[in-house]
């Protein structure tokens, strides 16, 4: 085999295709094009479930909030009424009305 | 507005998602990244399919590109990997269809490039087996050592060398073959 050839194959097809340049079928640019279309849509998506999981968190945090201040206020009341006892009223005609009667 | 100024508003407006500027963009480089997919590729519908895969992924990662060297390499680079990626799922090995020997004879390079064609040129890279083109492509058109290849493809550097030899000495006997034909004809005519 041609020596030269051999060292110099490289350089052939270097040589040769250099600024080679071909046009694909418009076939390409329209898939292209389809496939970003439907980024568009998969990204909007991911952004609306992002909005929706900020609005879960929104909700359950709401919830807990709300959890918490109904337990605050009976714990509240149930202090008061251990810290001040309410006096029972005397009822008409009981033993205790007749005691101080007398 | 200098060239500079415009190349850069076309870059912001593809990464701001103007498909007007993404078409002009693709209009712009397609036809010199077309050839290169050609060069990895066995037909023209694989290489549209890496064409097609590259420039999806050019106007994903646009806003990562830096303007820090060209931005025509860049996309390239990222033809490149995409033909890489596809070789790789694909992993055909040392297929080699064959030639019958050629008749040794005495061209010169010049000589040869001026007498066969770029379509021939591209057609006999074509017809290396996916790890002998591969590995031709990296080392003569991207200039790659072979511990670089080695890396990319996952195999030994000895493989690599081994692999570009054997696509040479196919090579080779590709264009001894398309010469005769060349002189055949001469010689008819």
């Amino acid at each position: 085999m041609n020596e030269n050839l051999h060292d110099d194959i490289d350089d052939i097809f270097k040589k040769g295709l250099e600024g080679h340049t071909d046009l694909p079928t418009e076939e390409v640019w329209d898939h292209i094009d389809r496939s970003l279309d439907k980024k568009k849509v998969i990204s909007i998506s991911r952004k609306y479930n992002k909005l929706k999981w900020a609005a879960a968190v929104l909700l359950l945090f709401s919830i807990g909030m709300a959890i918490y201040n109904i337990h605050l206020h009976l714990k509240n009341k149930e202090l008061v009424d251990q810290n001040y006892p309410q006096k029972k009223l005397p009822v008409p005609g009981s033993k205790m009305n007749n005691d101080l009667q007398h | 507005m200098d060239s500079l100024e415009k190349f850069r508003e076309l870059i912001n407006g593809c990464i701001s998602g103007s498909r007007h500027s993404q078409n002009h963009l693709y209009k712009m480089l397609a036809p010199n990244m077309y050839a290169v997919c050609l060069r990895y590729s066995k037909n023209r519908e694989e290489a549209e399919e890496i064409l097609q895969e590259g420039f999806i992924r050019v106007f994903g990662f646009m806003h990562q590109y830096k303007y820090k060297g060209s931005f025509e390499g860049w996309v390239r680079k990222i033809m490149v990997n995409c033909a890489l990626q596809k070789y790789r799922s694909k992993k055909e090995m040392h297929v080699v269809s064959n030639l019958d020997n050629a008749i040794v004879e005495e061209y010169g390079s010049e000589d040869i490039i001026s007498r066969i064609s770029v379509k021939e040129l591209l057609g006999m890279i074509q017809q290396l087996s996916p790890a002998y083109r591969t590995i031709f492509n990296l080392y003569v058109f991207e200039g790659m050592k072979h511990r670089e290849i080695a890396k990319h493809l996952g195999i030994s550097e000895g493989t690599s060398k081994s692999n570009l030899s054997d696509a040479r000495l196919f090579l080779k006997k590709a264009v001894f073959k398309s010469m005769q034909i060349v002189d055949q004809k001469i010689n008819e005519g």
